[in-house]
């Protein structure tokens, strides 16, 4: 049973890394919106990591500039403008529908449709 | 090729192509963010000078004069290698040179250009990086150019000590000097 118990509670153990700079705010709404920015932004230096997730130096840097506009009242939309202005389109994880990223956006579809049609072609020739 | 075969095959080259198209990507330099400031005024900065804390440097100063801003740390291994560069840039007349030193220990910064010399006619000292989040570095070394008038002209995120960067920063220094 003790083991049992041991690994439970192992298991919550798991999540306590990422509490490291936890910032307290004094709304729930205000801490819903750091954890939607940092999860919505790139570790420029982790780049395949969240600024939320990641350890980086850089990422904490800007946890904590942006839990300290968050607690000042700034909403999500300005904060997120305010650093694409400096570090450009790269930090949002989803890339923006622009002129540049039309491909990017209909490729898949682009994909699917082929296939599918591949996939018609088959089916009418087997009949 | 009949026309079933090229039916049969498409999906094939499809993923060829697509094979090739994506391959270009491995070649790509992901750490080369191109910096969103060029072209803009140079964002605002009041940071202490590394060997007068009491001394503040304010991004005031960057007008004037053509700017070369050189962002390091001493504990940034690459930033050992750039000695040679900054010595060759330190050549040009007419140019200021700012260091900016990012997240680090006073006295091993100060060791550090014991070591490899100090070019540089101000070095500010940003030992949280918070004034470093408006100028988007979020990585070291990093080189700006600023021209006469406070504007970014150039930025560079990397090791200096890399074929060609020398003669490309000499060249747009010496441009923006002719202004």
């Amino acid at each position: 049973m003790n083991k049992i118990l041991f690994f439970i509670f192992l298991f919550f153990l798991s999540p306590c890394f990422s509490l490291e700079d936890a910032f307290q705010f004094d709304t729930p709404e205000k801490e819903k919106t750091y954890i939607e920015i940092t999860e919505e932004l790139r570790c420029l230096v982790c780049q395949n990591e969240s600024l939320l997730e990641s350890q980086a130096g850089f990422a904490k840097d800007l946890r904590k500039q942006i839990a300290l506009e968050v607690a000042q009242g700034e909403n999500k939309e300005k904060i997120i403008s305010s650093l694409k202005r400096v570090y450009g389109d790269y930090i949002l994880y989803k890339p923006l529908l622009k002129k540049n990223t039309y491909f990017l956006w209909a490729f898949p579809f682009l994909i699917l449709f082929v296939g599918l049609c591949v996939l018609l072609m088959i089916l009418r020739r087997s009949k | 090729m009949t026309k079933k075969e090229i039916c049969l095959y498409f999906p094939l080259i499809l993923f060829f192509l697509l094979g090739i198209f994506l391959s270009f990507g491995l070649f790509k330099d992901l750490r080369q963010i191109p910096s969103e400031l060029i072209d803009k005024p140079a964002p605002h900065f009041l940071l202490p000078s590394l060997f007068d804390e009491r001394k503040k440097i304010s991004s005031n100063r960057l007008k004037g004069k053509v700017t070369f801003i050189h962002v390091w740390a001493s504990w940034c291994r690459t930033c050992q290698q750039e000695k040679n560069v900054l010595w060759q840039v330190k050549q040009i007349q007419n140019l200021k040179m700012i260091a900016w030193n990012y997240k680090d220990q006073p006295l091993e910064a100060k060791q550090f250009l014991e070591r490899q010399g100090n070019p540089y006619d101000e070095v500010l000292w940003d030992e949280k990086g918070v004034d470093a989040i408006k100028w988007g570095i979020y990585a070291v070394p990093q080189t700006f150019v600023v021209d006469k008038h406070g504007v970014v002209r150039y930025g560079y995120q990397g090791s200096l000590n890399k074929y060609g960067i020398e003669k490309e920063i000499q060249l747009i220094i010496k441009r923006l000097q002719n202004e």
